[in-house]
């Protein structure tokens, strides 16, 4: 069993998922619309990058919705809207202050919750710091781990509304990395790869 | 459409304010890149690409890309360059930033694309400095380079007549009219681009 991600073609996605750093984290990298040529069935994981478009999601909905009901985990990081294309999913956009360390006593309000999950282990709350896109509804169920200034969930585990799992957060992390720009993403992910491998890609 | 400005939009989402300006003009094609076909690049005399190219899928198309450029084509591209798309072009290289001044600016050759633009302003947004850009693709020989970045001043931004015909402008950050502090700088660097990619003359000075 391994992890498939998925590969959109933008030069932060070639960066992020071809590179030497990260590409031995992905067992395969495919095409959005090649999705209906695997069987998801043999990955423990699918991840789909931030900034996936969704038009190039969304043909694949049900199909998703399948792996996930039989038990596959998804991951799908920020500004890819995945509200469009996974269940349960609600996002709310947000003014992105990009600028918030520049000001006096300057904090973008990102908190850790839930600190005794493993991922905490990885990563901590700075490296879950650098802007943010907007937060969610989570679902009933659905294990919290970080929130903005205002407690909305940004990063949550979804075990409840299907028979699998979703890892999903509006963070944008490969997006940033993937164009050598803010290195909290580069902490971020040096975390965040090796959690998701050690805690979903299991048997 | 022969002799379109083609505008290819790979992002989920509106248009960017770029291609809206785009879309006023009579010659303007605008398509999203899950739907590029030989045919649009055949057509186009002009082309602009955005920093979230599918450069997976525009390398099927990189005859018909070379074949648009030595029939005189210009193409704007804006982003890193991670796939020899045409003519055996590098990929980006990140210069090694350790502080703010590591992404200064050096304007080294005036181009039409920043007419009535003070470069000197385009280096930050509200303070940060990077968007801009932070590293260069490598430049082919026979490029002008137009901005530096850093203490080496590498080629952040360069145009190449290409050795057959037509006319690359590399930018090699985040997309060119989006880097500017105010509205009216970024609409100015928009209008100046699609007049550029578009082959207009564009009087020094011109009120864009």
């Amino acid at each position: 069993m391994s992890i498939l991600a998925i590969h959109p073609g933008s030069y932060y996605h070639i960066e992020s998922l071809e590179s030497d750093k990260y590409g031995h984290f992905f067992d395969k990298l495919i095409r959005p619309e090649e999705l209906n040529n695997l069987n998801l069935s043999d990955f423990n994981i699918l991840l789909v990058p931030c900034r996936t478009p969704a038009n190039r999601m969304l043909p694949h909905k049900q199909l998703l919705l399948d792996y996930l009901n039989q038990g596959g985990v998804i991951i799908a990081t920020g500004e890819s809207h995945s509200e469009l294309w996974l269940p349960g999913v609600k996002f709310t956009p947000q003014d992105t202050n990009y600028w918030w360390w520049l000001e006096k006593n300057g904090d973008l309000g990102v908190r850790q919750v839930n600190s005794e999950n493993n991922l905490f282990n990885y990563l901590d709350e700075k490296a879950l710091t650098w802007h943010l896109h907007g937060w969610f509804d989570a679902p009933d169920g659905a294990e919290i781990l970080a929130v903005n200034a205002e407690q909305k969930p940004i990063l949550y585990i979804d075990s409840a509304t299907t028979k699998g799992v979703m890892v999903i957060t509006s963070l944008d992390p490969f997006y940033h990395h993937g164009s050598h720009f803010m290195p909290a993403t580069t902490k971020f992910l040096d975390g965040f790869l090796p959690w998701m491998k050690t805690t979903y890609d299991t048997n | 459409m022969p002799n379109s400005l083609l505008c290819i939009q790979s992002h989920f989402g509106d248009l960017p304010m770029l291609f809206k300006f785009a879309q006023q003009r009579d010659d303007a094609v605008i398509i999203s890149q899950t739907e590029l076909t030989k045919q649009h690049l055949q057509d186009a005399t002009g082309l602009i690409t955005t920093m979230h190219l599918d450069q997976l899928s525009m390398m099927e198309f990189s005859s018909e890309l070379e074949a648009f450029l030595t029939r005189g084509g210009r193409w704007f591209f804006n982003g890193h360059l991670m796939r020899p798309l045409v003519f055996n072009l590098k990929n980006y290289i990140p210069i090694k930033v350790a502080g703010k001044n590591d992404l200064a600016l050096t304007a080294l050759e005036e181009h039409l694309v920043f007419n009535a633009v003070d470069r000197s302003t385009l280096g930050v947004r509200k303070g940060v400095a990077g968007f801009y850009g932070r590293g260069y693709n490598p430049m082919p020989k026979g490029a002008t380079v137009i901005t530096g970045v850093g203490d080496d001043k590498a080629p952040l931004d360069w145009y190449w007549n290409c050795p057959k015909g037509g006319q690359i402008f590399s930018h090699a950050g985040n997309d060119l009219q989006s880097v500017a502090e105010t509205k009216a700088t970024s609409q100015i660097l928009a209008k100046n681009i699609i007049k550029w990619v578009a082959s207009e003359e564009i009087t020094v000075g011109e009120k864009s």
